[in-house]
């Protein structure tokens, strides 16, 4: 039996849509074939494909993929005649059955194609809409979109007499539709889009609205540069309007629009969103990528770098550098960047911003980061500002203490100051080298090679403090009357190995890739044999060695020796300097 | 069992060692003492000698040189202190001039006492000196590791003295001497039923103690073989406790068994002191060093630090301690030796202070009963005036820390004792269980008692707001002896003794010496503590040490009168 005898049997017996998925889907070398065959069967009248693909569900029981399947509606939509209303039906269905997917919104684009290919279809679309806003009022803007494909003047014309009319929501359509219209080659048309914002922005309330104006006279304005000064202006009254309600349209411009933005505009922005913090997610999402943007570029640094520090000081509990995610990774990995934000919020000394580097370093993985002080950004003269920010380095960075070490070294380069350097020797001597013999001391070596002159010397003096006081636990040798006992040791092990257990299974919950793959335990060997099945049931053998995998943990010495001691010194570093 | 004794023996060193245990073997043997070894004065090659009958021979005089190990070629004559040249001394000038009279007449036999054996190329050295010097009234003979091994098996160790039950647990104290609470668990059983052992006169109570010091012997040069005197430490502190017991000071009124016992009973404190000093000697030279003790308790976690550092603070005290009573009590043994005394308390006393400094774990104690630790060392360090500043100094950091933790739920000290527990405490930032865990306390108190005593009013202060805000749930309390502690208090054999309840640090510090010393003139039984009516009152520190009972209030009541008399 033929593909086409297939879909029209199918349809007859109600099976269309199982058809399709079967013939086109599963085995997709047939997917062009039944799509020209659907398209001539609907335009025989043997079957109507709008009405059952109106039908299509995305619910995971019916054993369809809904987006394989709605592709395949898209393009058959441009090949059929249909009654525009049964299509803006279909399309309306299947747009909101896509739920909150990023896909969500590709129907509406071959719904926009459909249009294009006769000039009545969106008149008709219109009429449709005006007689029945209530189920088509969504498909406002694509037919708006579709007609000034085929009649730029009218349907500009037509966009921009809708922005005046009475229905708030056609209203509001119409304004955002003017940021998805060509304007190019109507610069009377756009100067009088324009002044339709303009004048909509005078009393516009609506957040969603006031979100569509913004973003509509900037979409006018990257087609016509000479706006910009009425553009600034507009997207100025707008948020001095209503400063809160207006925040989260001024972050949707700045996050989607911030590589095109003029700097005046950018400049407005980042003062109104420095002055009227907010910390709603959604806001601050839009800001993040914002920021990351304009740090990347290297543009507005500062003025990125203050407004990140204004909006993680509004209310530090609930917003976090995680809430900044991509400014965090981007300023990890620019070294320059991350040296600069270090030296400036340690100097600031405000616990929430020193915390905010704490986890900016944790961004980056592999070996530890060696960290460099900014000196431009604090008076290297200054002995009790260098110590400070040492201080803190090793407050916050003490659990990566090549990084915090590294910070050390560059206060000690840039120091010109003998009692300084003295000091900064004492700190990498306690609590770096106490309590990390083995890696900041190896560190220290290889940098002892490679340095020389006043950084050589306090680096050598440390390393010969720390040797004589590994030289002292030497001597002491082995005290077996003073080790834990049997009994103790199996109680730690256990209790480790709890620990162990536990945050082991939080891991493997919280981790992506293995919901992912699934989990196969294998019990002996050092390599596993597998054997996987293809579609006509042979079976297709598979070998691979086990890899093994470790890592390596220095623990801090004085965690065991003087917790109470080391804990209370990083205390004293994290929080000296601040006011209650 | 003789493979064991004479492995022992072999590790015994000379001085100290084997010439202290062969005088207990002779007198067991039925032989009279009458020479014993000394220092200083010259023995001309005599270290112990004895009269009486043995193996049915006739009664001699047994003239003993006694050398540690196996006797070699470089031993037997190359240096003057060479066991030839010791034989030439007894012969030549011994038994001429220094044997005393009653004894010329009777035959002599001079004994080499070896802890080895006699290696192959020295025999024929000895055989021929023997066969040259040998007269009609002096003998000679070789008493080596596997004649020695034997005596002591049957005088001391037969089925008969002790039977197999315990002989076995003395195996199996040796066998896990790499594991010291297992080694000291089988050794306190031996001690325990040897202890308990019915006896029908002083004689036996005699070989009883005698055979517990051989059996803390074996046990103790095993240790040191294997290079862990742990359990040999442990074991030592009670069966010190188990001998006093044992000795029935209390009950016995006649003064010649007094003074056997007392013999008997110094022979085992020789031992425990001897222990205590070769395990400390492994501790002193290193406790001015950052770390260095704190480091080599190889520990898995600060618990362990924790755990090991307080236990070894007390220790120092208590030998400290000891020092001290010994130079209060004995001072007719001449300037050179008390001023050596003080110069070992000195040393202790430093080496304490550095413990301290270099090793910070010991400012935060994380079990209550650590407060017995601290206690002990400070009444150590208070011996001397000068280390009142240095002891206010240490106790406001405990007190600093403790409180802090406590505040903020890290690790602040508690009463729980488990290790398992005391590894994940605090197991929670509940209050429930923050109060729990600190429903009673002995470590405030005594700092406070202390911070009194020394007249440290800030520090009193401290601690009562900190009790009166934070700790009313809290039952501070101290300890007193009643009248069944004189049973008890060396066996541990059942609870004994009062609690003070609620003690009234809330008040003035004035108001809280009162109550607490008045106190000790109710609970007076403390005098009657055998130890103390003995006047060898250390032994009650070690028995609070060893069994975990806060030391009596008593000790205290001269810097009570002192702090009165200043007032």
């Amino acid at each position: 039996m033929g593909i086409r005898d297939i879909l029209r049997e199918s349809y007859n017996s109600s099976s269309l849509l199982k058809a399709i998925y079967d013939t086109a889907v599963i085995n997709s070398e047939n997917r062009n074939i039944v799509i020209s065959e659907l398209v001539r069967l609907h335009n025989e009248n043997c079957i109507d494909i709008v009405n059952e693909f109106k039908l299509l569900s995305n619910e995971p029981s019916v054993g369809m993929d809904f987006f394989f399947m709605r592709q395949i509606f898209e393009e058959v939509l441009i090949g059929i005649e249909a009654p525009i209303s049964e299509v803006m039906d279909c399309v309306i269905s299947l747009y909101r059955e896509a739920g909150n997917d990023f896909a969500a919104g590709s129907v509406i684009d071959a719904y926009i194609s459909f249009c294009t290919i006769d000039s009545n279809r969106p008149i008709v679309a219109l009429n449709e809409i005006f007689n029945n806003p209530k189920p088509f009022l969504i498909l406002l803007t694509p037919t708006l979109i579709a007609g000034s494909k085929i009649d730029k003047d009218t349907y500009l014309s037509k966009t921009v007499e809708l922005c005046n009319y009475d229905h708030q929501e056609f209203k509001g359509k119409a304004i955002f539709a003017i940021s998805k219209i060509n304007w190019t080659g109507n610069p009377e048309l756009l100067e009088s889009a324009l002044s339709e914002l303009e004048k909509s922005s005078e009393n516009e309330t609506e957040e969603k609205v006031v979100a569509s104006i913004m973003k509509s006279s900037f979409s006018l304005y990257k087609q016509d540069n000479s706006m910009e000064k009425r553009v600034n202006n507009l997207v100025e009254k707008l948020i001095k309007n209503d400063k809160e309600k207006n925040y989260y349209a001024a972050s949707e411009l700045f996050c989607n629009e911030i590589e095109e933005l003029p700097n005046s505009l950018v400049n407005i922005l980042i003062d109104y969103f420095a002055q009227y913090k907010q910390s709603c997610s959604h806001s601050l999402r839009n800001l993040d990528y914002g920021i990351s943007r304009l740090l990347k570029k290297g543009i507005h640094n500062d003025k990125a770098l203050n407004l990140l520090q204004d909006l993680l000081l509004v209310s530090p509990r609930e917003t976090t550098i995680n809430e900044f995610g991509i400014t965090a990774r981007v300023i990890c990995d620019d070294r320059n960047l991350h040296s600069k934000v270090l030296t400036r919020w340690f100097l600031n000394g405000n616990p929430y911003l020193c915390k905010a580097i704490q986890s900016i370093s944790s961004f980056h993985h592999g070996e530890e980061k060696l960290i460099e002080i900014d000196p431009a950004e604090l008076d290297i003269t200054d002995s009790s500002s260098v110590i400070f920010i040492a201080r803190k380095s090793i407050g916050y960075l003490f659990q990566t203490p090549i990084s915090a070490t590294s910070a050390l070294i560059s206060l000690i380069r840039n120091s010109s100051n003998s009692k300084t350097k003295e000091m900064l020797k004492d700190l990498l001597f306690d609590p770096m080298l106490i309590n990390y013999p083995g890696k900041v001391k190896e560190y220290l070596m290889k940098l002892s090679d490679i340095e020389v002159g006043e950084v050589k010397k306090v680096v050598d003096q440390a390393l010969v403090k720390i040797e004589q006081y590994l030289e002292d636990l030497r001597t002491v040798g082995k005290l077996n009357a003073l080790h834990p006992s049997k009994a103790q040791q199996e109680g730690y092990y256990r209790h480790f190995a709890q620990l162990m257990g536990k945050s082991l299974k939080e891991a493997e919950r919280k981790s992506v890739f293995l919901h992912l793959v699934s989990k196969n335990v294998i019990l002996y060997g050092r390599k596993w044999i597998n054997y996987c099945y293809n579609s006509e049931g042979e079976a297709c053998r598979s070998e691979a060695p086990l890899l093994e995998h470790t890592s390596e943990v220095e623990f801090a010495r004085l965690e065991i020796l003087d917790p109470f001691g080391i804990n209370a010194m990083l205390r004293q570093f994290r929080y000296e300097g601040v006011s209650t | 069992m003789k493979l064991i004794i004479k492995q022992y023996l072999s590790y015994l060193r000379e001085r100290d060692e084997l010439d202290v245990i062969l005088p207990d073997l002779l007198s067991q043997m039925g032989l009279n003492v009458f020479t014993r070894p000394g220092r200083g004065s010259r023995q001309y090659g005599v270290d112990v000698g004895a009269v009486g009958e043995l193996e049915g021979e006739p009664e001699k005089v047994y003239l003993f040189t006694i050398k540690a190990g196996d006797l070699t070629r470089n031993d037997w004559d190359t240096t003057p202190q060479s066991v030839r040249q010791s034989l030439n001394e007894i012969v030549d000038v011994f038994i001429c001039n220094h044997l005393p009279a009653e004894y010329h007449n009777k035959e002599k036999e001079v004994c080499i006492c070896i802890g080895g054996d006699v290696e192959e190329n020295v025999n024929l050295n000895i055989q021929s000196y023997i066969s040259d010097n040998k007269k009609h009234d002096i003998t000679f003979s070789i008493w080596n590791g596997d004649k020695i091994a034997g005596l002591i098996q049957d005088y001391f160790l037969k089925e008969e003295l002790m039977p197999e039950k315990f002989r076995s647990n003395l195996r199996k104290s040796l066998s896990l001497i790499d594991e010291p609470e297992a080694a000291y668990k089988y050794f306190a059983m031996l001690i325990e039923s040897l202890s308990a052992t019915k006896i029908r006169n002083n004689k036996e109570r005699i070989t009883i103690l005698r055979q517990i010091n051989v059996c803390l012997w074996i046990l103790f040069s095993w240790a040191r073989e294997e290079g862990n005197i742990e359990a040999a430490y442990l074991s030592s502190e009670l069966t010190l406790l188990h001998a006093w017991e044992k000795c029935n000071f209390n009950n016995i009124k006649q003064r010649k068994l007094q003074e056997q016992n007392k013999t008997a009973f110094l022979g085992i404190y020789s031992t425990y002191l001897q222990i205590s000093n070769t395990f400390h000697n492994e501790i002193i030279p290193h406790a001015s060093k950052l770390h260095a003790i704190s480091s080599a308790v190889n520990a898995s976690c600060s618990l362990d630090v924790n755990l090991k550092l307080f236990d070894l603070l007390s220790r120092l005290a208590t030998e400290g301690i000891w020092i001290y009573w010994h130079l209060d009590n004995c001072s007719e043994d001449g300037i050179d030796n008390n001023s050596n005394l003080a110069q070992e308390i000195n040393l202790r006393m430093e080496a304490i202070k550095n413990l301290i400094n270099n090793n910070q774990i010991l400012l935060q104690p994380i079990k209550d009963d650590q407060a017995i630790d601290i206690w002990i060392a400070i009444y150590f360090l208070a011996l001397e005036e000068k280390n009142y500043p240095y002891i206010k100094e240490w106790l406001a950091e405990v007190y600093f820390r403790s409180s802090i933790s406590y505040q903020m739920h890290g690790k602040y000290p508690c009463i729980l004792s488990s290790y398992s527990e005391l590894l994940s405490h605090p197991i929670s930032k509940d209050e429930e269980y923050r109060k729990d865990v600190t429903s009673g306390s002995i470590l405030y108190p005594i700092i406070s008692l202390w911070a009194a005593l020394l007249d440290d009013k800030e520090m009193y202060d401290a601690i009562s707001e900190f009790k009166i805000n934070h700790l009313q749930h809290c039952n501070f309390q101290l300890w007193y002896p009643d009248e069944i502690s004189e049973e008890n208090i060396y066996t541990n054999s059942t609870e004994h003794g009062s609690a003070l309840s609620n003690v009234c640090v809330e008040r003035s510090k004035e108001e809280y010496l009162e109550q607490v010393f008045g106190e000790c003139d109710n609970s007076f039984y403390f005098n009657e503590l055998s130890a103390v009516s003995k006047d060898i009152w250390p032994l009650i520190i070690v028995a609070c040490r060893h069994y975990r009972l806060p030391p009596p209030i008593h000790l205290l009541k001269g810097y009570y009168q002192d702090y009165q008399q200043e007032d």
